[in-house]
């Protein structure tokens, strides 16, 4: 089946609805708009009780509702943060920018990161709590329902020998999500999940630091872990296709013996855990 | 392309008898305590997901229940091109639930590469008649499935309509050869809103081709009602459920609440007035109709 097999919509439905998909999105009022209005009345019948903009407004009332909802239940700290003047104006210029385009609105959400690299609507004082929330959020989003990777097979693991070990490079699950923050935005999230009182003021205060996150999902539920910048930059070099020895070493490099020692004590810690996890998709051999 | 006469009652489709809407707030209930429910419908959209929680708790279901699929963003009135990437995960989807039929909106929620994740009607005339019933054919086509269009609820009306919005569904489902699945409260609520009479929609209908049936509460507004699905099935819309039903004969049905979801006994107490309306016309029907003959040899 192609698309050449479609009919063309009529031209005056393609109006119609190239018109009402402009309106609807409007952050104001159709029926405060005289002009608009008697655009809309072009289209729209109206009857007894409301006019054509007002029949308009119901639809586009309820766009903004529906959308306003969805954002808000996708990114709860982002919106603590924001507070609720900021967070309407971030909704407004955010749908305005990046339009709904998917069937599902899992989807809506995961440009607010790009969009707010850009957009000079953020508090200044709490701009990159603001920007680690959302790439928190979206990060998040994207873990709860991603596709899981194939089981590693144990016997073939089991089989590798210590120079295949060295020699070998992994691929991590796409259920791992690694996030480097200034912020301690999970604990946030966490404690707006538990349904508890956040001061912002004095959350913004205590939670600034440098956070190295993984998140991740086991057994369908969406877990965070914060890790050590070594076991961090690990992940990361694992994650960009080095062989583990010399993702050590390069980890090693201008450490103290005792703290080079120390890394290599953690090694095999870290695995347990992340192999525990589900962390490592495959292990590959060359 | 049989008459109407010719075309087996649900066009054939087995009726399940009343369901309910799984919603989340349901699944411990649901999946811990299994209670008695003849099926549930779920939303295409929310398990169209690589997989994680949302397909787990979907094989939750399957395991225990039967499962009819019903979407929210096909937008089969839209002036835009199929969504293609789109209808291969429905279709995909749809070979996972085994759902029996698949059935999405009349209307569009779109266009110009903008989803407005809405339900919005369509101008009635013949123009959009040809043109929805060609894409619906396409798609039922290509999900090698009985595909069924529900009645949207609307709160505008468009000034280049032409027909009425009950000749409008009739002609889309004939000429598109497709299902119906026919939301009683939609009618009821368009019919406050646009001031006409709803049992005359329901008699209009072509009613063979009715395969489902949704009921659900509104929200009444000064000026208008709007279809929320919150609170139960108001009294008025159960009286044209009864005739729905008297019309088209025992048909799957399907109670659905989205806002302000009470428990899930709740739900299914509308459930159970439901099909106590079925069984009362079944009976009815049995009593008008004429004796058997009686058969040779029987005693």
């Amino acid at each position: 089946m192609t698309a050449a097999a479609e009919p063309t919509a009529p031209a005056d439905l393609a109006e119609l609805q190239s018109f009402l998909g402009e309106v609807f999105r409007r952050p104001t009022a159709v029926a405060q708009d005289e002009s608009l209005s008697r655009r809309a009345a072009l289209y729209v019948a109206g009857n007894d009780r409301l006019s054509p903009a007002e029949q308009v407004d119901i639809y586009r009332r309820q766009f903004w509702m529906r959308h306003d909802d969805c954002l808000r239940e996708d990114f709860p700290a982002l919106c603590v943060l924001l507070g609720e003047e900021a967070w309407d104006a971030l909704v407004e210029a955010y749908l305005a920018a990046f339009p709904p385009r998917s069937p599902s609105l899992r989807d809506l959400g995961l440009d607010v990161p790009t969009f707010l690299d850009s957009w000079d609507g953020l508090p200044r004082a709490r701009a990159r709590a603001c920007k680690d929330a959302a790439r928190y959020e979206v990060a998040f989003v994207e873990t709860f329902d991603g596709r899981d990777p194939p089981p590693l097979d144990p016997a073939r693991i089991a089989a590798l020998t210590p120079d295949q070990w060295e020699r070998a490079t992994f691929v991590l699950s796409p259920l791992v999500a690694r996030l480097r923050l200034g912020f301690a935005v999970h604990q946030l999230r966490a404690s707006l999940r538990d349904a508890k009182e956040v001061d912002v003021e004095r959350w913004l205060q205590s939670a600034e630091r440098d956070v190295y996150v993984a998140l991740f999902r086991k057994e369908l539920v969406v877990h965070y872990e914060e890790l050590s910048a070594d076991a961090f930059a690990m992940l990361d070099a694992l994650a960009r296709g080095r062989a583990l020895l010399s993702a050590c070493a390069a980890i090693a490099e201008g450490k103290s013996d005792e703290d080079a020692q120390a890394l290599a004590g953690s090694l095999g810690e870290w695995f347990r855990r992340w192999a525990s996890w589900g962390f490592i998709a495959e292990v590959v051999v060359p | 392309m049989p008459s109407p006469s010719q075309r087996p009652a649900r066009l054939g489709l087995p009726d399940l008898g009343v369901g309910l809407g799984l919603r989340i707030p349901h699944y411990p209930h649901v999946f811990e305590q299994k209670p008695v429910c003849d099926w549930f419908e779920v939303i295409s959209e929310n398990f169209m997901v690589e997989g994680g929680r949302p397909l787990d708790n979907l094989d939750r279901a399957l395991a225990d229940y039967r499962v009819v699929q019903h979407g929210v963003s096909l937008s089969i009135g839209s002036a835009s091109p199929l969504d293609w990437g789109y209808l291969k995960k429905l279709k995909a989807l749809t070979r996972h639930t085994q759902t029996p039929w698949l059935s999405d909106h009349l209307c569009w929620s779109g266009s110009d590469c903008t989803n407005l994740h809405d339900l919005l009607p369509l101008p009635y005339t013949e123009e959009v008649v040809r043109y929805v019933a060609e894409r619906a054919r396409i798609v039922q086509d290509f999900l090698e499935l009985p595909f069924a269009l529900e009645n949207v609820s609307s709160y505008l009306t468009y000034t280049s309509s032409r027909m009425s919005e009950w000749d409008f569904v009739r002609a889309v489902a004939e000429e598109a050869d497709v299902g119906l699945l026919l939301d009683v409260n939609n009618i009821y609520v368009s019919a406050e809103n646009h001031g006409f009479e709803p049992r005359t929609y329901i008699e209009a209908m072509p009613h063979e081709r009715v395969v489902q049936i949704h009921l659900a509460g509104h929200t009444r507004f000064e000026r208008y009602i709007i279809d929320t699905h919150s609170g139960p099935v108001i009294d008025d819309v159960w009286s044209l459920y009864e005739l729905a039903i008297e019309r088209v004969g025992p048909v799957s049905t399907l109670i659905e609440w989205d806002d302000e979801i009470p428990s899930f006994d709740e739900v299914h107490a509308e459930a159970r007035k439901a099909a106590a309306i079925r069984a009362r016309v079944a009976a009815g029907a049995a009593q008008a109709a004429p004796p058997r003959a009686v058969q040779s040899g029987a005693a």
